[in-house]
């Protein structure tokens, strides 16, 4: 584990999902079946398991995008589950990594990355446009800033898109497969950015996979199947959750 | 970049879709501009006219059609003796096809009164007398029937020869055959009846006794009804069915648009269920992307609007430039109208894009990115 890495159990956590469940289709599927999970600040937790494990479910409901059918969610200490409009807390708090980038067609890789900016009061046009630039140029594409999104190449995009998920400096960073659209050798580049990001600015990061690999350059791996948490290094021994199926 | 720039890329991404819905909004903003156009331009040019022959006070029977009902000359005599009347003089007019000419405006005057004043003599006389039978007709009128003095022109069954062609100040007039009213009865069958009596009444009069007077003169006629001038048109039954209908018209045109509108805009939403996702993903509020929805359509009624009013505007050139309508009236093309329009579809936009702004508020995040 990166010596970074090293959380002080008695604080409070980033996230502290406890018991939660989620269940789409009026309960005929049950994508989450009881999670407990509790998230440090500044720690990089891969999230790994195979399509429909509940790790996807997991990520959204962490990023308030949406509501857990049972069970408390929680942020800071603060009840994130059924927020009323949990728009600011995304904007504030969450910067989130697609697979499939999610970048808008029709705007420059620059007004992709002030996008975001938007959701926050007190930005002017000449603060966004500065963010925006000085964060492409962290993450290598300050030659591509007029460029539209179909002219990037693959890794180019996700960097794009990496660079719009810092746009208001969030608490924590949100992947959803970065790397699934990519080829190995850009994977390597996409996470050595996300680790850099990681320990330059010790944003707290989840990051879910289904790639080993990619997993491993977290320092914690959770592993999901079939919307349960069957291995987590740092699951307090009372609350693990191998059930018995 | 700014909220604007954004709302004008979204539409900017289906050019062609949002360039038939702006075509749509256009049409029906262009309708509502000649339409609205015409008929306030039918008001105004009347008004004009009796506002250049100088007349303040108008007797008819405006019920039933665009032309008054006539009534006896007699009438005349007993309004003339009133106080406060200073000059009174009967008129027949009717709206008849003349010639090649679908609809024109001929006026029988009364030999001598004072509707001939104003009339000035571009090329050949007026008549000699009431007797002659001869017609003066406005610049305009003889340029649609194509004739020049010393031609003949005819009035249902009867020629006149036309002795003069005059300049009488307003579209109206220029418009009109002008001819001594005895003939004109002749022709229509209408020996000793008028359809107009036209006053001018004493310089400084208050408005208490104007209003005395006109009660007065419906004593005398109680059929009909004494009017300002100003106000002659709006008092027409045939005018208020017309000005209804241009609306009545104009308002299906923008219904059309509504539902022009609307489905494009429910097409962007759906189509962009995904885009919608992310934007909630990335921190935008709900009524930001309400917002959104409702500044696309805005643009679009905007944009429709302005577009509109120039086909409206060149309609109407082109439509007064035609047979039917030259020399009868002037387009009223007002600020008031350009105003009224862009009103019209800046609303008709905020409008359609109410209930696709609603739909689009209502998306799980969550679900939307994933679709």
């Amino acid at each position: 584990m990166d010596s970074q890495d090293q959380t002080d159990n008695t604080a409070t956590p980033i996230f502290d999902v406890v018991d939660v469940t989620k269940e789409f289709d009026q309960g005929k599927v049950q994508a989450l079946r009881g999670v407990t999970l509790r998230i440090e600040d500044g720690e990089f937790v891969s999230m790994i398991g195979t399509s429909g494990s509940g790790k996807s479910t997991l990520l959204h409901l962490l990023g308030s995008l949406d509501h857990p059918s049972s069970g408390t969610l929680r942020f800071k200490g603060q009840d994130i589950g059924n927020l009323p409009d949990p728009a600011e807390f995304r904007a504030r708090e969450i910067g989130y990594i697609f697979q499939s980038f999610h970048l808008l067609p029709t705007f420059t890789v620059e007004e992709n990355v002030q996008i975001p900016m938007f959701g926050l009061p007190g930005n002017t046009a000449k603060s966004r446009k500065e963010r925006a630039v000085e964060l492409l140029e962290a993450v290598g594409l300050s030659h591509r800033l007029g460029h539209l999104p179909t002219k990037l190449s693959g890794g180019e995009r996700q960097r794009a898109a990496i660079a719009r998920s810092l746009a208001n400096n969030p608490t924590v960073l949100l992947a959803d497969e970065p790397t699934g659209n990519l080829d190995s050798d850009t994977a390597v580049q996409i996470m050595q950015l996300l680790g850099k990001l990681h320990a330059e600015h010790r944003t707290t990061m989840v990051l879910v996979t289904h790639d080993i690999e990619v997993a491993e350059n977290a320092s914690r791996i959770v592993q999901m199947k079939d919307g349960r948490i069957i291995s987590d290094p740092k699951a307090p021994a009372a609350s693990h959750q191998s059930h018995p199926s | 970049m700014n909220f604007f720039t954004i709302a004008l890329r979204g539409l900017w991404r289906r050019p062609v879709r949002t360039g038939l819905t702006l075509l749509g909004i256009s049409v029906g903003i262009a309708a509502v501009v000649a339409l609205v156009g015409i008929a306030s331009g039918y008001e105004k040019s009347v008004v004009n006219q009796l506002d250049v022959i100088g007349i303040d006070v108008i007797v008819s029977n405006m019920e039933g059609g665009m032309m008054p009902q006539v009534f006896d000359e007699s009438l005349k005599p007993k309004v003339a003796e009133l106080p406060d009347v200073e000059e009174a003089t009967t008129v027949l007019m009717k709206m008849l096809m003349v010639e090649d000419a679908p609809m024109m405006m001929v006026s029988g005057r009364e030999w001598g009164g004072f509707t001939w004043d104003q009339l000035k003599v571009l090329e050949g006389r007026m008549p000699r007398d009431e007797n002659e039978k001869a017609v003066v007709v406005g610049r305009l009128a003889a340029d649609v029937l194509e004739k020049e003095v010393g031609d003949t022109v005819q009035i249902e069954i009867d020629e006149f020869e036309i002795v003069g062609i005059v300049d009488g100040g307003s579209v109206v007039e220029n418009g009109a055959i002008i001819l001594a009213l005895s003939r004109f009865q002749e022709v229509m069958g209408y020996e000793g009846k008028a359809n107009f009596l036209d006053l001018r009444v004493s310089e400084g009069i208050s408005e208490e006794e104007l209003e005395a007077l006109m009660e007065e003169i419906e004593t005398i006629y109680p059929e009909g009804r004494a009017v300002r001038a100003s106000e002659v048109v709006g008092t027409s039954q045939g005018f208020r069915i017309a000005q209804a209908m241009s609306w009545s018209t104009s308002l299906l045109a923008i219904i059309v648009g509504i539902l022009g509108v609307m489905n494009t805009m429910l097409m962007t939403v759906f189509e962009r269920t995904h885009e919608i996702g992310i934007l909630l993903a990335l921190g935008w509020k709900r009524r930001m992307i309400v917002f959104l929805v409702l500044c696309e359509s805005a643009i679009l009624g905007l944009i429709g609007g302005i577009v509109g009013i120039l086909i409206g505007f060149v309609s109407l050139e082109l439509l007064v430039q035609t047979d039917t309508i030259r020399g009868i009236l002037e387009p009223d093309f007002s600020k008031e109208l350009v105003f009224r329009a862009i009103g019209i579809a800046v609303i008709v936009g905020v409008v359609s894009g109410l209930y696709p702004a609603w739909r689009s508020s209502r998306m799980m995040p969550s679900a939307a990115i994933q679709s």
